[in-house]
């Protein structure tokens, strides 16, 4: 780590970034992914599985075309955010990370998205919709069903 | 005349829709260029900052009238133009509270009652607009720094009683004086932008508003302490304040504001870390392994990171609104800082985010030692729907529950711990009379038992073992030596965690407790469980009578007990005049 008295921030300080970039580029992380790193960087493949564990932000399974992350942050939780969630369940029939037998959702609890002001609040395809209500939510699902169906008759 | 509209494109008010308002905004200003022309008339649309109203984004301010228009959408957009150029204010786009009519921001209460210093050029100026920044006193903290020696500038935090913002409230120039006189070749300073608390969202404001404010705070602490590297860590739910963190960093390189020689005097860099989804990464010492690459699991202090901190150097950490502050301080010095407070521990304001079932939520900046009561009533507008306020929470996960009876306590450091709370990173959600204390106890040890790092044992498993215990008491089947093992467990969790979070996640189950205890005595087992049979004609009674509001049902149809919020009182059995009650 010490190179003439100046700390060089490479290899494992950066396998964080490295899970970062491929969580978002391929929208999951593989168990290939994982030993490719762990044999590039030398980090046994127990001590990634670690990581990736411990840190919510990282998927190890495909998920749907729609990822929807309900907030759980405290005002959302005041606010109903469950109603969300019920809305969701009627809607799409999923709960918590499960993705939709058709594949187009996948539903995520995520620990406050720091819009609290609007809560409840859920995020989809990195979009915050706020004041969410069981009726506005269920809407926002059967639009999303109906132009996917529309795709589908099209190809 | 020039004129300009100012939308703020923050996080929250994107997610109202002011991006299409902005748009909207331009496009009609660009329609009627010819029109202006004519009439000597210039407007100008610029992004801004959040003002921090949240409650009726997106908000539209015109300078220099001062006029505030609410809850604009896209079609709005061409009147305000309109009203710009006919010189006229619309009416039905106004604030209103309680039946009064607000033209300027400035009258509206929710701003006239706060203390803007923090706040000053949120909704005001662009956030990545280095001459905005400059023109509205940016870098004069900075420029007063380097021409101060490193310890007179820690004198002066000391002086104006800064106590850090992210939590703990340590003294930040004591803390920087460790760093500044730590041996070693290469010192690190770290922003904790991990704002991991739910119902605090006013760093993401501060990051996402005014970001060089921020930076210019680091980069004194740089030159204080001989730091020459830092690394700022935002947490990833935050895609927007790391774009503009990002966006800022590189324009203050361009300007010569970091890098080699800034300003003639230090050198400084600093780098962007991205957390990863995980509460605990906002302890400081957890954070560091995050930044290495590690799992976000809390070290053992001592060793402080002052003496070894990242990378095994001494480091310095604050959060995001302690180095916003530094600049302020420098630039108007600590007599100032100071006033602002209460004449106890720490000067300065306090950043609030009111949230739940607040009617105006928000972020708002009000004096060191203001009592709860103006935050709730007089600048939040009390409750929505008119209910009665239960309490508040306040400090996150790491805070407690306070009664309504407390609220004309003074919010400081002191009274907030003496109550068994704390300001943590200034979430105050307040509750109302339809929301069970039980409930939150839950949900908040649920957050915890998720966010726990496992690394202790007191932390790992009594946070599940007291949520179990408080299951079993909403669901009546725990006795009263259950409520004496949950309160025994509380304070050993307390007393025997390993960091900061951990001591404080049993906060919320002791100050219920202590405010809320008859609703867990309630529940004891003992009492009976009511159940309604086909008997129920309907007559409604039960419903009018139940003291908890435990019973549904519209009147001729059969009604039903709602058992989480029953108490078991009986009134309701001993009402029915059709035997339609069964006690078990």
């Amino acid at each position: 780590m010490e190179k003439e008295g100046k700390t060089v921030i490479a290899g494992e300080s950066r396998v964080l970034e490295m899970l970062q970039e491929i969580n978002k580029n391929e929208g999951y992380i593989s168990r290939e992914r994982l030993s490719s790193i762990s044999r590039e960087l030398g980090i046994p493949l127990s001590l990634l599985y670690g990581l990736v564990t411990f840190y919510n932000q990282f998927n190890l399974a495909t998920s749907g075309r729609y990822t929807i992350e309900v907030c759980e942050g405290t005002a959302c939780h005041i606010n109903k955010s469950s109603e969300i969630k019920r809305a969701i369940k009627d809607a799409a029939g999923i709960s918590v990370d499960e993705t939709s037998s058709d594949g187009l959702f996948t539903l995520r609890d995520v620990r406050c998205l720091g819009a609290c002001a609007l809560a409840p609040v859920l995020r989809l395809n990195k979009k915050i919709y706020s004041k969410m209500t069981y009726e506005k939510t269920k809407e926002l699902i059967f639009k999303l069903k109906k132009e996917a169906e529309g795709e589908a008759k099209l190809k | 005349m020039k004129h300009i509209i100012r939308v703020c494109t923050c996080t929250g008010c994107q997610a109202n829709g002011s991006l299409e308002v902005f748009e909207g905004l331009c496009r009609a200003v660009s329609g009627r260029k010819k029109e202006c022309e004519g009439k000597g008339i210039e407007i100008e649309v610029k992004e801004t900052g959040c003002t921090g109203l949240s409650e009726t984004v997106p908000n539209v301010l015109v300078e220099p009238s001062g006029i505030l228009y609410v809850n604009v959408n896209e079609d709005k957009a061409e009147r305000i133009v309109d009203s710009v150029i006919n010189n006229y204010v619309i009416d039905e786009m106004l604030f209103e509270l309680d039946g009064k009519k607000y033209g300027k921001l400035t009258d509206v209460p929710f701003f006239a009652l706060q203390e803007r210093v923090l706040l000053a050029r949120c909704g005001y100026t662009t956030p990545l607009s280095l001459s905005d920044y400059i023109e509205s006193g940016g870098f004069e903290g900075l420029k007063a720094a380097v021409s101060m020696k490193q310890d007179e500038i820690i004198d002066i935090l000391k002086r104006a009683k800064l106590r850090g913002r992210g939590g703990a409230g340590f003294l930040t120039g004591i803390k920087w004086r460790f760093l500044k006189n730590a041996k070693g070749n290469e010192k690190f300073l770290i922003c904790n932008a991990d704002e991991g608390d739910p119902g605090a969202f006013m760093d993401r404001s501060l990051l996402e508003s005014d970001p060089f404010a921020v930076l210019e705070g680091m980069l004194i602490g740089a030159y204080a302490t001989g730091a020459t590297r830092s690394f700022i860590y935002i947490r990833e739910e935050y895609p927007l304040a790391i774009d503009k963190v990002k966006t800022a960093i590189d324009i203050l390189k361009e300007n010569g504001y970091l890098g080699n020689n800034v300003l003639e005097k230090f050198s400084f860099d600093i780098e962007i870390r991205k957390g990863a989804g995980a509460f605990v990464c906002g302890e400081e010492t957890a954070l560091m392994n995050s930044v290495e690459g590690k799992r976000g699991q809390p070290r053992i202090k001592p060793p402080f990171p002052a003496e070894r901190g990242i990378f095994g150097k001494p480091t310095n950490i604050n959060n995001v609104k302690t180095y916003a502050f530094v600049p302020l301080i420098l630039r108007n010095g600590p007599e100032w800082f100071l006033d602002k407070g209460n004449g106890k521990s720490s000067g300065g304001t306090l950043l609030i985010c009111l949230t739940g079932k607040i009617r105006l939520n928000g972020v708002v900046e009000v004096k060191m030692g203001t009592a709860l009561r103006k935050v709730i009533y007089d600048i939040g507008g009390g409750l929505k729907s008119g209910k009665r306020l239960k309490g508040v929470q306040t400090g996150g996960p790491s805070g407690g529950c306070i009664p309504e009876a407390l609220i004309d306590t003074e919010i400081d450091y002191e009274s907030m711990q003496e109550l068994g709370s704390i300001i943590g990173s200034g979430g105050i959600i307040c509750i109302d009379e339809d929301d069970s204390i039980i409930d939150l106890c839950i949900f908040f040890l649920d957050f915890l038992e998720k966010e726990s790092c496992g690394q202790c044992t007191p932390c790992r498993e009594g946070i599940i073992q007291m949520k179990d215990l408080i299951i079993k008491i909403k669901e009546r089947k725990a006795s009263e030596q259950d409520i004496a093992m949950l309160e025994k467990l509380a304070v050993y969790v307390r007393d025997n965690s390993l960091c900061g979070l951990g001591q404080t996640s049993p906060n919320v189950v002791l100050s219920s407790l202590k405010y809320f205890r008859d609703e867990f005595e309630r529940r004891i087992s003992g009492k009976p469980v009511f159940k309604i049979n086909e008997k129920c004609t309907g007559c409604h009674l039960c419903f009018l009578k139940c003291p908890v509001k435990a019973i549904n049902g519209s009147p001729k149809e059969i009604h039903e007990i709602i058992q989480e919020k029953c108490i078991g009182c009986g009134i309701c059995y001993d009402v029915c005049k059709f035997q339609a009650i069964d006690k078990e």
